[in-house]
């Protein structure tokens, strides 16, 4: 102050314009800062907008979390820009051959492969491999740090990726299904249940600094996001791993073209495992061929041949038209009805239980007769043939029953052996449950609830009576008479299983190509159930175009028994065989 | 002297604020790391869960065993002995006669043979 009073009166002048300006231009300074850190404005080029993934649910087996069977990994998408700054910088410039290689090296990639893509100008995002493994991650994460020093590589980032995984391979493929690259099913459960499993994403709203990252204090809103609901199975792996081995060793064996197996618990109707052939890999679904996909169980018909013998006797016996005791002369050639022959490896006079256990095509064919055709629509419709079950998957087809008006005269002796009728394999497998549930159709499901990610239950499936074609007598019935196809004498010894009864049907029928019957191409089929006096599960193998033996007693019912004992075994089913005791 | 006194003091003040404000940017800049660390690692425990569940497959844990020389399957049903309610012991024939020639002192067969 002293030093402005001893100033001439020009120079106070000066010097006053010189502090009024200087106080001016810092109280504009000082509102200009004011107006930025406290006014409520974010310019476009701050503002901070982020999509949080919401993870695909989960789909596990009947064991729970245990066993996972599809799940969302969160994996990296590396890309390279070829056009970043650091690779032309003039201080401490990276090349290019350096980036190539140390990639090369982390993703077990050609690096030329990379060098070429580096040399592209037509973009700064080049995709080039999407990564799980977590010392790659945080390596690269290290790397493409200012932090990595003379260790930083350019013109590389990363960016989270979900992809889809099954950790258990082709295991279940066909139930399971897949889902694509956006996260949308396309087959099986995937498919089915794709509204349940998106999850929801999330969002951060804020602002952001000049290295594009976010300003936590500015943070507006953080919405979380909601991972989809998980899906549990009524499958077990274990029974699912046994019904894959023993089918893909069947079909080897007998060079067949295809097949599937069914394992159902009787009294539920829950689906335990359900294999077909051929097989796909849902990890690289594009890789295969759709045929592949197809859910042989499900989405093929064939014609069940003598396998749908039981259904006829059952309806019969129902009706009160014949008893287990009735016997039918089968003769010693061939039997002309309309005027085609019907032949038969049975001879002489059957009853009924012998006509089942040696499978008599003639003595069949007349118990049809005498049922009559509407009684005998009303009751395989009834069994569930010739029209959807319901199961909760895609693609389940109705299978091929004509009503009776569209019948010739000789449909009932044909439809009574299996011919000229189509079914799917879930459909037979549940019919013969029906026998072994004392005459109760239950609903076949594989899922067993749906689980969002707060552990509310959004679904629980509970068994469903379907129907009651017959009476639990007329089941007693059948079921005794069934335990003969195994015995001595029967056409399916070969479907016995050490320690437990098995009861069943054996069935081999020829393929309809171009309109008529193949002299060598057959469906071989077993199906059955155990312990024959309690059931607890139902199985079917069916085997397509085997060679040379085709009949389902020779082909199918080894392996029926070979799964049951061994799914028996890994259940502790109790032996029905008469067992003694100890104190 | 009034003026020079205010402009201090909001001067004090002013540093008072851009000192708290840069404290609060500090404490959010490890909150957003904080998070950004919890989701790192719960994404690496996803991607570790699936290495797990992987590794436990039927074929996996088959190859295991067989690399340890050991050959297991699931116990029959002539080599499972129930407990029943009333205390007795439900077995199979070949069970039976493995235990009663164990408890006589005589020399066994293996069960189930």
């Amino acid at each position: 102050m002293k030093f402005y009073y001893d100033l001439d009166k020009s120079s106070k002048f000066l010097a006053g314009l010189i502090g009024i300006g200087l106080f001016g231009f810092l109280c504009v300074v000082a509102a200009k800062l004011c107006y930025y850190h406290l006014a409520n404005h974010t310019p476009l080029t701050r503002e901070y907008s982020v999509d949080l993934i919401g993870l695909r649910g989960s789909v596990f087996d009947r064991n729970g979390r245990s066993t996972p069977l599809a799940m969302t990994l969160p994996a990296r998408l590396v890309f390279l820009d070829p056009l970043d700054p650091k690779f032309t910088r003039s201080k401490k410039p990276i090349s290019k051959d350096y980036v190539a290689r140390e990639l090369g090296g982390l993703l077990k990639m050609d690096d030329r492969q990379i060098f070429n893509m580096l040399q592209r100008t037509d973009s700064r995002y080049i995709q080039l491999d999407v990564t799980l493994d977590d010392n790659v991650i945080s390596n690269l994460n290290f790397r493409v740090s200012a932090a990595a020093k003379d260790q930083q590589l350019a013109g590389v980032g990363l960016k989270e990726e979900p992809v889809r995984r099954y950790p258990q391979g082709r295991r279940m493929a066909h139930v399971i299904g897949f889902a694509n690259k956006l996260g949308v099913g396309g087959a099986g459960v995937e498919l089915k249940f794709d509204s349940m499993l998106k999850g929801v994403p999330g969002k951060i709203d804020g602002e952001k600094d000049a290295r594009q990252a976010e300003i936590f204090t500015k943070r507006k809103e953080k919405i979380d996001p909601i991972p989809g609901a998980d899906v549990h199975l009524t499958l077990d792996h274990m029974i699912q791993y046994i019904a894959e081995r023993e089918l893909r060793a069947t079909i080897d064996k007998f060079q067949a073209t295809g097949g599937f197996v069914i394992v159902q618990k009787v009294k539920t109707g829950e689906i335990l495992a359900m294999a077909s052939y051929p097989e796909f890999d849902p990890n690289n679904y594009t890789q295969e061929t759709p045929e592949t996909w197809r859910n042989n169980a499900l989405a093929i018909v064939y014609e069940p041949g003598s396998t749908m013998k039981s259904m006829i006797v059952s309806a019969a016996l129902n009706e009160g038209v014949i008893t287990p005791s009735s016997r039918f002369d089968v003769g010693y050639g061939p039997w002309f009805y309309a005027g085609k022959p019907l032949r038969d490896h049975v001879t002489g006079v059957v009853d009924t239980g012998t006509a089942l256990k040696k499978s008599s095509n003639i003595a069949c064919a007349k118990i049809g007769l005498m049922l009559g055709n509407q009684r005998m629509e009303n009751y395989l419709r009834a069994f569930g043939f010739g029209s959807k079950l319901g199961i909760d998957l895609p693609g389940e087809e109705s299978g091929i029953l004509a009503k009776t008006k569209h019948w010739s005269m000789l449909s009932p002796t044909r439809i009574a052996i299996g011919q000229g009728v189509a079914v799917t394999g879930i459909q037979m497998l549940n019919a013969y449950c029906t026998i072994a549930n004392g005459g109760r159709l239950m609903r076949p499901y594989v899922v067993s609830r749906i689980v969002n990610s707060d552990g509310v239950v959004l679904v629980q499936n509970k068994p469903e009576v379907l129907g009651r074609p017959i009476t639990a007598e007329t089941a007693r019935k059948v079921r005794e008479m069934l335990r003969g196809v195994t015995e001595d004498g029967g056409t399916a010894t070969r479907a016995n299983v050490r320690g437990y009864t098995v009861a069943g049907k054996t069935g081999t029928a020829q393929m309809v190509i171009g309109g008529t019957y193949s002299q060598t191409d057959y469906h071989a089929s077993f199906v059955g159930y155990l312990p024959a006096t309690a059931p607890e599960i139902g199985i079917i193998v069916v085997i397509e175009r085997p060679k040379p033996q085709h009949t389902g007693g020779y082909v199918s019912a080894p392996a029926f028994s070979r799964i049951a004992e061994a799914t028996a075994n890994y259940l502790g089913i109790p032996s029905d065989l008469k067992e003694g005791e100890i104190e | 002297m009034p003026v020079v006194g205010l402009v201090l003091l909001s001067a004090f003040f002013a540093i008072a604020y851009l000192v708290l404000s840069h404290k609060c940017d500090q404490t959010g800049q490890k909150i957003k790391k904080a998070e950004q660390e919890l989701a790192d690692l719960e994404q690496q425990r996803i991607r570790e869960e699936a290495n797990w569940n992987r590794m436990k497959t039927p074929e996996e844990l088959e190859q295991a065993m067989l690399r340890h020389g050991l050959m297991l399957n699931f116990a029959g049903p002539d080599q499972v002995a129930r407990v029943l309610p009333n205390g007795r012991i439900q077995a199979s024939r070949a069970l039976l006669a493995t235990t009663r020639n164990a408890a006589a002192g005589t020399r066994t067969t293996a069960v189930g043979q």
